[in-house]
Parts: structure tokens; C-alpha cells; sequence
């Protein structure tokens, strides 16, 4: 599995305070969000502004240290790679040591050994092996080269070509940068003409590379965008919105772009956007987010002809669709009032203050996923099996 | 009955810059009737956005109005019960102060930069009435109450001195639509008024405003890069591109009989969340650049089906079938491609 998010949280302290700063709240941007993805396949995250898709990936990019959760890249445990020397240990304690204590009073380590999915199972055996400091000095060892590994197999594409192109770079150093730094060119001119190959493939044209990001339209500069992406040929790259800011016609360009570069680097693919459309045509999976939770998750299609979620069905019957016919009488699917605040969430179902299915257990406990269909699940007591 | 509002005939706004003349509209003529809700769609540069700031009055230097008439009616200008027209091409600025924001008005796309963060939401609204209407400002704020009422802010009265930091985008665009409205406009102008907006909050916008264009028989005009709104909320579409129209028909004709090659190929390239598609046609090439453009066809360099006429000489905006115009030498003959029903 390429990548693996287990009970994802990100919380973004509230401070208070001038001199003595006092965190008197969390922003819960992310709140327990968990799936898979394997390579050469797309998960997309769909949700509103503010329900922490963005949140999500950086976290997994790990320009932020997230608050509890873990992220295995290529089944490698990369949830503490970037963080301090102290917290790293930290992690790891919480992560694997108190595990292994707290398990093994039940049960022998074999028993609790073979319970383990394969991909953790590598960890607990080196620690039980050689014990706690030895695990804990191996996992904190070249940790700059771990981090420089991830890097490189972990890349992203913004929302806005104009504003993460350096405006003083040409084309040629923006690309060459990471080749040089991670030593897979040697020289410029060996960059080069990487680079040049690339240009190609992402449809510029060779003598692109002497120029400057402004001469470009807003399409082509995109196609840098995921160029610069591309270039070092990752497993992961997280797309934040990227034909958000581009017009229809280009939309669909840099789309089919992104799926032919899929096809030859057999990368996965995080697709984050707030455009149902696109993440249809685009995903093997789908994610439906709400408040920093996921609402309802499966198979692409499954999901948008099958939607169960009622907030799924107020989101998708609120997107208009490019067909007059199906104007009708929308009003009865329109949700009133708006987004709560992610510090003050609801109690119970996050969703049940609009929700107008919501009924008795609603407002009490938030529900917990319940499989409706093949690879197909739903956070919704509507669905709660009958016994 | 038809009873235009709004004629345009063959309008034209260029910018005279160092580097040439940027011909940003270039011969656009329509008719827009009361009640009637017009849909532009077109991608960035396409002079949509230009198109209405022409009417709004709002070109300056270095644009210029080279041709063309705005041809607008309202009952105000009307002597004996007789029906006139005024050209606002030839109005001169200060008059055009009492016909820009109480008989023509306009909602921008974002509605934080569209309300003055330093006042209060009372402070601009009763600003917009006092100005249009002779009334005392305690009457002005009853009218104010009134129309957050009814585009649907809770506590009106108490909200109205709120700063527009305190309001949501939602609320804001609400905020925005009510001052727009506050003066009764035959003609509202919106440009994309929901884009900067959630999907959800965008399906409330847009039902708010199809309940008041009922409510205020305004005639509307809605810009937009994007189609499904459009299929949405329009009686009558136009595709610009380049400048110049493209097509322009009724809501149905526009996504069942799509005729100009661009229309064609822009409703194929949308990705859609209710139906599976298993290809997307892009369309190739970039969008054209304005600058002293051939007086050619704008989407000859992406058009498949270019022929050798369409390198020689631009086709005219004709009427293919009643309501339908197409500029196009080679037009698509048969209705929507696969996919789609």
C-alpha cells in the first residue's frame, strides 16, 4: 500500500494572551480521518471550504506535525520524521512501546504478533528483538536522509501557478532545483536536459526553459506546476485544487494531463477539490468531508449514484449540472444556514443541527461508520443495521 | 409580450495600450427583455466582464467606445407615456450617476472586497438609498431592515450595524444582492456573483435570486465561466469568446443543439458529478491574446473544423433558427455528441 492514514488529527491551538500565552481552545481541523491508497490510483477528498481537506494534505506532506494519527508512506511509519528530537520519541513511545506493554499483559507476543496487519509487523519485531533504546536510536537514525527520501517521493501541485512559481526563477532552475539537490543530476547541463524532456512531456516545447514564469499563460503555467511535481518521479503527489484557477477548457487539458503522467509514473494520486465534477472523472476513490471528518468514503461511482449520506445528497444535489432539463425544484434538497465552527462543533453528528433526517441518537454520539455497499461506508445512524 | 430593456447593437471597446489596441468587445449586440435573465458565459479574456462595465458606464482611459449603442429603457425617461430610449454611450459621466446603481446595478464576484470593510452594513445601505431615493434616512433604514429580511439575514435589525467582517461570504453576498436591489433596478447585473463561494451556499444564492428576479420583474444578466450555473438560473445564453459572441440561443437550444464548434467543444470538456464519463475532449491551444487581433474568427487557431473560408474572412452573427445566432462558416451540424443525452 502506498499510503495509509490511520485516525489522522490536526488541531490548531486557539492562544490567548500577550505575554503569557494561553491556549484556550483548538481549531479541530482534522478529526480522526483514516484510508488507504495504492499506486496508480487516486483518492479524491471533496468537502466544502473550512471541512480540512487542505489540512489533510499538508499534514500527510508533513508540512505540519499532526496532533495524533499515523502516516505510512510505502508501509514505512513517516508520521515522525519531521518532528523534534523529543516529540519523535515521544511518538514512538505512544506508538510502539506502550502498545507492545499494554498488549502483552493480555496476550503472548507471538499471539500479539499475528494479530498485527503485515506492514506494522516488521516494527514490533525489530522491538521486541532489541528492546526499547535500540528501536528507538535505529528509527531516529539518518533522519536527515529519511527526510530527504520522503521528499523526494512525496511531491505537490498548488491551486495557483502564479503564486508558488518564483517569479525571478526561469523555467530551467525552477526544474533543475530539486534534480540538483537530490543528486540525480550532476551538473546543470545534465539538469537541463532533463528538464527539457519533461517540457515535452507536459506539453511546453524545449526552448520554454530559458524563460520566465510571467510569459506564460495560466494553463501553461500549471503544467510547470506539475512538471516540477513530476520531475523526480515520486510514489505520492498530493493535488491541492490544481484546476481551480484555470478555465474549463484548460481545466479538462491539465486534467487529462495528470492522468496520462499517472499512467506513466504509476504515482498515487491525493486529489483534493471542492469541484464534484472533476473529482468523479478524476478518482478511483472518494472521501466526502465534513468538519474535519469524513462523512461518507468508497468506490468513486459507487459514491456519486449511490450517495447514502444526506449530507452527500444535499451537496451534490446543490452542485449545478451543465443541463437545463434538470432544473427542476432544487429547494427541497437546499440546506439551510451554513458551515458551524470547527471550534464549536455540534454535539453528536457533527452534521445534525442541518441534517433534516436527524433524529434521536443523533444529537447524542457521533455515529460511527456503517458498510452500505461494496467498498462503500457511511457515518450515519440512518443506516445503522437492524438486529 | 416582449418589452426590451436593453438593446445593445454592435458594441465595441477597445484599449489603447503602448503595444497596440486591445479589442476587448468587438461588435456584440443583444436585447434583453424585463424578467428575462440573461446567461454570458465565456473564459477569462473572452470580454464578458468588459461588455458590462461598458454598460455600466464604467470604461475609463485609456478604453474607448469606438461604435456601437446601449440602448436602455427605463419609465423615468419616458415623456407622454411614450417609450424611449436613451444611448448610454453618449451619456456624459454625471449624468450617468442617476441611472448607475438606481435603474442599472451590479453584483461583483467578491463580496468582501465589494463592501467597505470600515463601515458599517446601515452606514452603506442607507448611503445607496439616500443617494437614489428621496427619502429621510429613519425611512431609509426601515428599507434597509426590509431587504436583508428578505434575502434572508436573521436579526435584520440588529445585524444591519454589524461590520461586513462579522458576516459569512454567504451573508455578504446576500448583503451585497439586497443594496444591489435596494433601489428597484430594471437591469441587475451580476458578475459571477457565486464563484467565490461553496457549492451549497452558491445553490442558496442562487435560488434567493431567482425568488427575487420573480419578485422584482428586474431583468438580469449573469456572468459566468461556468455552464452549470448557467443551466441553471438563465432563460437565454450567450458564448463569448475572443471579444465577440459566439452563439447565443435560448437555456435549452444552447445545451441540446450546441452549433458553433467552441459551445460544442466547451459542454464535452466539462467533467460531471451526475454521470460517468469515461473521456474528457479537451479543447487544444491557449486562449487568444487581444492585441490587434486578425479580423478573423478568435477561436480559428483551436477550431477542428477551421476551413479555408474561416482563414479568409469572419462569418456574421446570423440567425440559424428563430433565437438561434451562431458566427460560424462551418457550424456542427448534428445536435450533442455522445455521452451526453
Amino acid at each position: 500500500m502506498l499510503l495509509r492514514v490511520n485516525n489522522l488529527k490536526k488541531y490548531f491551538p486557539i492562544k490567548h494572551g500577550f505575554i503569557v500565552e494561553k491556549t484556550v481552545g483548538y481549531v479541530k481541523a482534522v478529526d480522526g480521518v483514516s484510508f488507504s491508497l495504492d499506486k496508480g490510483e487516486t483518492y479524491g477528498l471533496v468537502g466544502e471550504s473550512g471541512c480540512g481537506k487542505t489540512t489533510i494534505g499538508k499534514t500527510i506532506l508533513r508540512l505540519y506535525n499532526q496532533t495524533d494519527g499515523e502516516i505510512f508512506i510505502d508501509d514505512k511509519d513517516t508520521s515522525y520524521f519531521f518532528m523534534k528530537r523529543s516529540e519523535a520519541k515521544e511518538y514512538l513511545r505512544k506508538h510502539y512501546i506502550d502498545i507492545l506493554n499494554k498488549e502483552t499483559k493480555k496476550k503472548s507476543e507471538s499471539e500479539f504478533l499475528r494479530d498485527l496487519p503485515e506492514y506494522k509487523k516488521t516494527y514490533f519485531e525489530f522491538l521486541i528483538k532489541n528492546g526499547e533504546n535500540k528501536f528507538i536510536d535505529f528509527m531516529l537514525s539518518d533522519l536527515k536522509g529519511k527526510r530527504m527520501h520522503f521528499r523526494r517521493k512525496v511531491q505537490i501541485v498548488f491551486q495557483d501557478p502564479t503564486s508558488s512559481l518564483n517569479p525571478r526563477m526561469t523555467v530551467g532552475s525552477i526544474l533543475s532545483e530539486p534534480l540538483l539537490f537530490h543528486g540525480i543530476a550532476k551538473n546543470k547541463n545534465e539538469a537541463f536536459d532533463i528538464v527539457k524532456e519533461i517540457l515535452v512531456n507536459v506539453g511546453l516545447k524545449k526552448y520554454h526553459v530559458d524563460r520566465y514564469p510571467h510569459q506564460f499563460s495560466g494553463g501553461q503555467r500549471q503544467r510547470i506546476a506539475v512538471a516540477r511535481a513530476a520531475i523526480l518521479k515520486p510514489d505520492l503527489i498530493i493535488l491541492d485544487e490544481p484546476t481551480s484557477a484555470l478555465d474549463v477548457s484548460v481545466q479538462a487539458q491539465i486534467i487529462k494531463l495528470l492522468k496520462d503522467l499517472q499512467s506513466e509514473l504509476n504515482a498515487g494520486y491525493l486529489f483534493i477539490s471542492h469541484d464534484l465534477g472533476v473529482v468523479r472523472f478524476i478518482s478511483n476513490y472518494v472521501g466526502i468531508m465534513y468538519l474535519g471528518r469524513m462523512v461518507e468514503y468508497g468506490d468513486s461511482d459507487e459514491i456519486f449514484d449511490n450517495f447514502k449520506h444526506p449530507y452527500t445528497e444535499a451537496l451534490l444535489n446543490a452542485a449545478p449540472v451543465p443541463d437545463p432539463r434538470k432544473r427542476r425544484d432544487r429547494k427541497q434538497f437546499i440546506i439551510k444556514g451554513q458551515v458551524p465552527s470547527p471550534i464549536n462543533r455540534p454535539k453528536g453528528c457533527f452534521f445534525s443541527p442541518r441534517c433534516k433526517y436527524a433524529f434521536e441518537p443523533c444529537s447524542k454520539k457521533y455515529p460511527p461508520y456503517y458498510e452500505v455497499g461494496n467498498n462503500h461506508f457511511v457515518g450515519c445512524y440512518k443506516y445503522e443495521p437492524k438486529s | 409580450m416582449s418589452e426590451p430593456v436593453l438593446i445593445v447593437e454592435n458594441l465595441k471597446t477597445y484599449f489603447d495600450i503602448a503595444e497596440g489596441t486591445v479589442k476587448a468587445v468587438n461588435g456584440v449586440s443583444f436585447t434583453l427583455n424585463k424578467n428575462e435573465s440573461l446567461g454570458v458565459v465565456g473564459e477569462t479574456g473572452s470580454g464578458k466582464s468588459v461588455t458590462m462595465k461598458t454598460i455600466m458606464g464604467l470604461i475609463k482611459k485609456p478604453g474607448y467606445i469606438p461604435e456601437g449603442k446601449i440602448l436602455f429603457h427605463t419609465d423615468e425617461f419616458s415623456k407622454d407615456g411614450k417609450k424611449e430610449y436613451i444611448d448610454l454611450t453618449k451619456l456624459p459621466p454625471h449624468q450617468f450617476t442617476r441611472i448607475r446603481g438606481r435603474h442599472i446595478a451590479m453584483i461583483f464576484q467578491d463580496p468582501m472586497t465589494s463592501l467597505n470593510p470600515m463601515y458599517t452594513v446601515a452606514d452603506q445601505m442607507i448611503e445607496t438609498i439616500m443617494y437614489h431615493q428621496n427619502v429621510s434616512e429613519l425611512e431609509a433604514r426601515k428599507r434597509a431592515i426590509e431587504l436583508l429580511r428578505k434575502v434572508g439575514i436573521p436579526n435584520a435589525d440588529k445585524r444591519i450595524d454589524d461590520y461586513p467582517f462579522q458576516f459569512s461570504g454567504g451573508q455578504r453576498q446576500r448583503i451585497v444582492i439586497a443594496i444591489g436591489l435596494s433601489c428597484n433596478p430594471e437591469l441587475l447585473i451580476a458578475d459571477e456573483p457565486t464563484t467565490a463561494l461553496d457549492v451549497t451556499i452558491q445553490a442558496q444564492i442562487l435560488e434567493l435570486m431567482k425568488d427575487l428576479q420573480n419578485e422584482f420583474n428586474t431583468a438580469m444578466i449573469y456572468i459566468t465561466h461556468d455552464l452549470s450555473v448557467v443551466a441553471e438560473i438563465a432563460d437565454k445564453v450567450m458564448v463569448m469568446y475572443g471579444g465577440m459572441q459566439m452563439e447565443m440561443a435560448d437555456v435549452n437550444t444552447i445545451f441540446e443543439k450546441p452549433t458553433h464548434p467552441y459551445t460544442n467543444m466547451l459542454l464535452n470538456c466539462i467533467p460531471r458529478h451526475d454521470a460517468k464519463k469515461e473521456d474528457l475532449e479537451p479543447i487544444p491551444g491557449q486562449p487568444p491574446i487581444m492585441l490587434d487581433p486578425p479580423n478573423l474568427c478568435p477561436f480559428l487557431p483551436r477550431c477542428p473544423r477551421a476551413t479555408d473560408r474561416c482563414r479568409k474572412e469572419l462569418a456574421e452573427f446570423k440567425e440559424v433558427e428563430p433565437e438561434h445566432f451562431v458566427r460560424c462558416w462551418n457550424p456542427v451540424a448534428d445536435t450533442r455528441m455522445e455521452g451526453d443525452k
